[in-house]
């Protein structure tokens, strides 16, 4: 009862809670998203060890977003972030064809956890900037985004530098998250 | 042991360079976690693998061909040779530190292509390692 009065008072007056995981390879701009979304600013990052925590406030949500390191031995440890997981971004050097490879089998590993049964996944394919970048559509084909089944999802070419295609991704994660209540 | 482009002490982290990429200028040095995050924003198409010496694997091809290139000391002579840009003071900027880096780093003599191209390239093993091992 006290629940659902919770989440009834949350309607009415504004910001339902999203708990995102953000991950990728290394490399990826996980980081430079989050603060971009954060500050609207560039900031110089270093790569992450361990993770970065911040809450995005968008439209009527606010979105708790993790961005865990992406390092190869430390990619065991984003299964501990995935608990109550609403949304998963997963980020992608669009201008990095070597790892593309390793992107889809990290993806397909998490999406089949158990513990992310219900959380929808958002790619953003990141550095659009960079000559030679993958489009979005190469890089759903190499993820093999048409063969998930049960699985709510959407892909965004983004550059995290400028900001393109962030607040996209945002927007359909914020409607898509919002439908689901 | 010493970050090659920074002096920082005890780099943990490595610029990598391998395959066809090889001809773009030579690689293999160490490097301490703030020049490897410069040299991450550089692009895949420039920078290629960045890598943890320790939160990374390595394949054993990679550690080879690493070694191979003789250290921090040889392979930063051979980036510098024939007019390369002045190292910013200990303490410098990151701001100063990145432009180092990209002038360091990108391909222009023709010696630095020679020499990368000679490189061997990577096989398809997939065999992981620990840095260190070797």
């Amino acid at each position: 009862m006290g629940l659902a009065f919770t989440k009834i008072w949350q309607r009415l007056i504004g910001k339902q809670e999203m708990r995102i995981l953000m991950v990728g390879l290394d490399a990826a701009g996980k980081t430079t998203i989050l603060y971009k979304l954060k500050l609207g600013e560039v900031v110089t990052t270093i790569p992450t060890i361990g993770f970065n925590v911040e809450t995005v406030e968008y439209k009527n949500l606010s979105f708790t977003v993790w961005d865990v390191g992406g390092q190869d031995k430390i990619r065991p440890l984003w299964r501990h972030y995935y608990q109550g997981t609403n949304g998963l971004i997963y980020v992608v050097d669009s201008n990095d064809r070597d790892r593309i490879e390793d992107a889809r089998e990290e993806l397909n590993k998490m999406l089949n956890e158990d513990e992310m049964r219900d959380a929808v996944l958002l790619v953003f394919a990141n550095k659009q900037d960079l000559p030679n970048a993958m489009t979005a559509a190469e890089v759903t084909e190499k993820l093999g985004l048409h063969n998930l089944r049960h699985r709510q999802w959407f892909i965004q070419s983004a550059c995290a530098t400028t900001g393109d295609g962030l607040y996209e991704g945002l927007d359909w994660l914020s409607r898509t998250l919002s439908s689901k209540r | 042991m010493e970050c090659a482009d920074c002096c920082a002490k005890n780099p943990e982290w490595a610029s990598v360079n391998h395959g066809s990429l090889a001809a773009r200028g030579v690689r293999g040095v160490l490097i301490c976690i703030e020049c490897a995050g410069t040299h991450r924003s550089l692009g895949a198409h420039i920078s290629k693998a960045v890598k943890s010496t320790q939160l990374d694997s390595w394949k054993l091809e990679e550690l080879q061909s690493f070694s191979a290139k003789g250290g921090n000391r040889k392979v930063n002579a051979l980036l510098t040779q024939g007019g390369a840009p002045p190292a910013p003071p200990l303490g410098a900027s990151r701001a100063s530190l990145e432009s180092y880096i990209r002038a360091k780093y990108s391909p222009k003599t023709a010696t630095q292509s020679k020499i990368g191209a000679q490189e061997p390239p990577m096989s398809g093993h997939t065999e992981s390692t620990d840095f260190g091992d070797h």
